[in-house]
């Protein structure tokens, strides 16, 4: 039996704007999933009605085989055991960061607290207000303020989104391994696919209100289902099919590792060749639309570059 | 909301008309078949009264700065607080009015401002605060300097006033990103929705409806020819009054706030500060000061040339102006903010001069603005008291020192109508605003 089970969740706004269809899902204790999709398509949406913040028009959420809402039962926000926390505003400024977790122990848990506080090495903090550390450590503090409450279900909305690339790897790190260690389970909600891989088990994918994909990310990058999808993982070029005379496609996927810089037929423009640890990253304009590749060579902008493609690896959207 | 347009001189006259042995808290137990020996008696004139009254004239003030900041709170905030579990009297002690400390101190502030400057609800229970003083030493006993010594006092417990609200709302703990997105609402449950209705309402009847019955009911009671046109007469000088210095108000905020974007001098920012601070200066302080400077100003320089304008209406308006600049400057200078300087670079960037900007750029998009600054000045200046009072030139009346001279002389049916004027006069900004936000 899952520990987690969401079961036909509908929500449309105004009777019109679908914003959850008929989504169900079933999560293993400690599992960490991502909810990834293009803004409006309804994942805040989707964390709000499991915390308890928004109505489902329908569905079920069971929990440990116990029920959050049915068609018979509905527990407020306060009273499920479902942790949520945001992109920012999670600390509250008036607070020092001691008062702050304070809010969240009760007395048998004051060894917890303590505990806890020196492995996070906050320590330090516990005099500060919120506005005088960073937003990277205001993010440590609310996990840690959120781990004490001991939550069912843990729920990311966007925590790292407000923050450098720099702070966001350490804490995409941080966080993961917090919550490995304390067997939480876990949903992030990003937009951005770096999130998603790097921080979780399974990757569900929501379009319109619905689940697309349910993969891990390997299994997500090799195969796209759709341009949607494709246009999620960044890192592939989504392109006309007709520009490599390939016929009955709109667009197709090509992934960087399928174009061979060292010959070929098609000839395009260098744009721009931007430095990378040890590679470069090749912008190259072609028949009015742009593709990337990788070179472990310099190339100069504007230089004609001919270049291949292997017609087996494309990805041929559904 | 709408008791704001009510003057708190206005209220404890009417209460004090309802509560007199003819008023209406008798009528009501005649109706019920109490005899007059047996009547509920009701002291009125004790100063728990008139704290309840003042209360309930000046709650708003409090009420719009609480209500702005409550709905700017981020909902993030106020969602972590129920996962926490901290909710109800939890969530209202421990998170939301700490977290508001800057507006509640911000509207208790003009609040005690408001009865700091207050004097037609204070005499009229014969209680004496400072300005009720300077009116005694000044009208009364002719005594210019103790005025003067007693307006000084008060500047001092106002400037002390200052800057506690300085230090209170100077917390950086304070300052974090509001939002402009609506709050999802929470449906209360049934008791809660009971409760919280029956105090609300209870609210609005003692704080507007039941004073504005009233003093309608005492308005169309009276069928007094020459009243009326004395009545017609000081409507006239109020309108007049208040329009003519509401624009001159409205001009010079508009230069003060031009001349600062256009110049980031210290000095220019100083002058502003100054010229802005008179809304935090009672009525009667500003009123005696500028009998003292004018009629040196008199006596010095405009008498060598027959000339003398002490307790002519250009001091009156000089005061006002004083008083008032603060509320349409803040209106309009928070319209500029929200503007921003890029429509106003970029016209200047094509080669116009700053003055065509204003009057090309600026000023159409901030129409809106600037028209709710005229209208706040408005009603400011025709509900205000101590300063007309003092400063009026012989035998000029407007609507707000009649009703208090009727007050005064206890014919408070008299005073009704020029208070329901006043009243209605009041009500106007409530509904533009309400209209602008829609």
């Amino acid at each position: 039996m899952p520990y987690i089970e969401i079961k036909n969740i509908d929500k449309k706004y105004n009777k019109k704007v679908i914003a959850c269809n008929n989504i169900s899902l079933k999560i293993e204790k400690g599992e960490i999933i991502a909810l990834i999709g293009e803004s409006g398509c309804g994942k805040s949406t989707f964390l709000k009605i499991l915390s308890g913040f928004e109505f489902p028009d329908k569905g079920e959420l069971k929990i440990n085989n116990h029920f959050a809402f049915n068609s018979n039962t509905y527990k407020k926000a306060e009273e499920r055991n479902i942790s949520i926390l945001f992109q920012e505003h999670s600390l509250f400024p008036h607070l020092t960061i001691k008062q702050n977790l304070e809010l969240a122990i009760k007395n048998k848990d004051r060894n917890y607290y303590n505990d806890l506080i020196k492995i996070s090495s906050v320590e330090d903090l516990l005099e500060r207000y919120p506005h005088e550390i960073s937003g990277g450590q205001q993010q440590r503090v609310a996990l840690i303020r959120t781990l004490l409450l001991n939550p069912d279900l843990i729920l990311l909305d966007e925590p790292f989104s407000s923050l450098d690339e720099f702070t966001k790897s350490n804490l995409r790190t941080y966080f993961k391994r917090t919550l490995k260690e304390n067997n939480l389970t876990t949903i992030l909600v990003t937009h951005d696919i770096t999130d998603a891989a790097e921080f979780a088990d399974r990757i569900l994918v929501m379009q319109e209100g619905n689940i697309i994909s349910d993969s891990n990310y390997e299994e997500l990058y090799q195969n796209p289902k759709n341009e949607y999808i494709g246009s999620l993982l960044k890192n592939i070029n989504i392109l006309p099919a007709k520009l490599f005379d390939l016929q009955n496609q709109k667009n197709m996927g090509l992934k960087p590792s399928s174009i061979d810089l060292t010959e070929g037929k098609y000839q395009g423009t260098v744009l721009n060749c931007i430095p990378l640890f040890n590679s470069y990253k090749i912008l190259i304009e072609y028949k009015n639309n742009q593709l990337f590749t990788f070179s472990e060579k310099f190339i100069p902008s504007n230089d004609l570059i001919n270049f291949s493609i292997k017609l087996d690896e494309i990805i041929h959207f559904e | 909301m709408l008791p704001i347009a009510i003057p708190s001189y206005i209220m404890t006259y009417t209460y004090s008309d309802f509560f007199s042995y003819t008023g209406g808290f008798y009528i009501i137990q005649n109706l019920f078949g109490i005899s007059s020996e047996q009547y509920i008696k009701f002291n009125f004139f004790n100063e728990i009264n008139l704290v309840i009254i003042l209360s309930l004239a000046l709650y708003p003030y409090l009420y719009i700065a609480l209500r702005a900041y409550f709905t700017s709170l981020p909902e993030h905030l106020i969602n972590t607080a129920r996962n926490l579990k901290i909710v109800n009297f939890n969530f209202a002690f421990k998170i939301l009015l700490p977290l508001s400390r800057p507006a509640i101190v911000g509207g208790l502030f003009l609040i005690i401002m408001e009865i700091l400057n207050e004097y037609g609800a204070v005499k009229y229970f014969g209680i004496n605060t400072f300005t009720v003083g300077i009116f005694k030493v000044w009208l009364g006993m002719g005594s210019l300097e103790s005025a003067l010594n007693l307006s000084i006092y008060l500047f001092l417990l106002v400037s002390l006033l200052l800057f506690l609200d300085y230090i209170l709302k100077g917390n950086k703990i304070f300052e974090f990103s509001r939002t402009n997105k609506k709050h999802s609402v929470q449906n209360l449950s049934l008791s809660s929705k009971i409760y919280s209705t029956i105090f609300l309402s209870l609210i609005s009847i003692f704080a507007f409806i039941l004073p504005v019955i009233l003093i309608i009911q005492n308005s169309v009671s009276l069928s007094n020819y020459s009243y009326y046109s004395e009545i017609g007469i000081i409507v006239f000088n109020s309108l007049m009054l208040s329009f003519f210095t509401s624009i001159i108000i409205v001009f010079i905020s508009i230069i003060l706030i031009y001349s600062n974007i256009l110049n980031n001098f210290k000095s220019t920012k100083l002058i502003t500060k100054i010229a802005t601070s008179g809304y935090a200066i009672p009525g009667a302080v500003i009123a005696i000061s500028c009998i003292v400077v004018f009629s040196y100003i008199d006596k010095n320089i405009l008498n060598y040339f027959s000339i003398l304008i002490s307790s002519t209406i250009y001091i009156l308006i000089f005061a006002l102006v004083i008083r008032f600049i603060a509320v349409s400057y803040n209106t309009i200078n928070g319209g500029f903010e929200s503007l921003g300087s890029q429509y106003d670079k970029t016209y200047r960037s094509i080669g116009n001069r700053p003055l065509k900007s204003l009057f090309k750029i600026n000023l159409p998009i901030l129409k809106p603005t600037i028209i709710s600054a005229f209208i706040l000045t408005f009603v400011d200046i025709t509900k205000e008291l101590p300063l007309t009072l003092i400063l009026r030139p012989f035998n000029f009346d407007t609507l707000a020192t009649r009703t208090f001279d009727f007050a005064g002389d206890e014919m408070l049916k008299e005073a009704s109508l020029p208070a329901l004027i006043i009243i209605i006069i009041g009500v106007i900004p409530i509904i533009f605003f309400n209209k602008l936000k829609k």
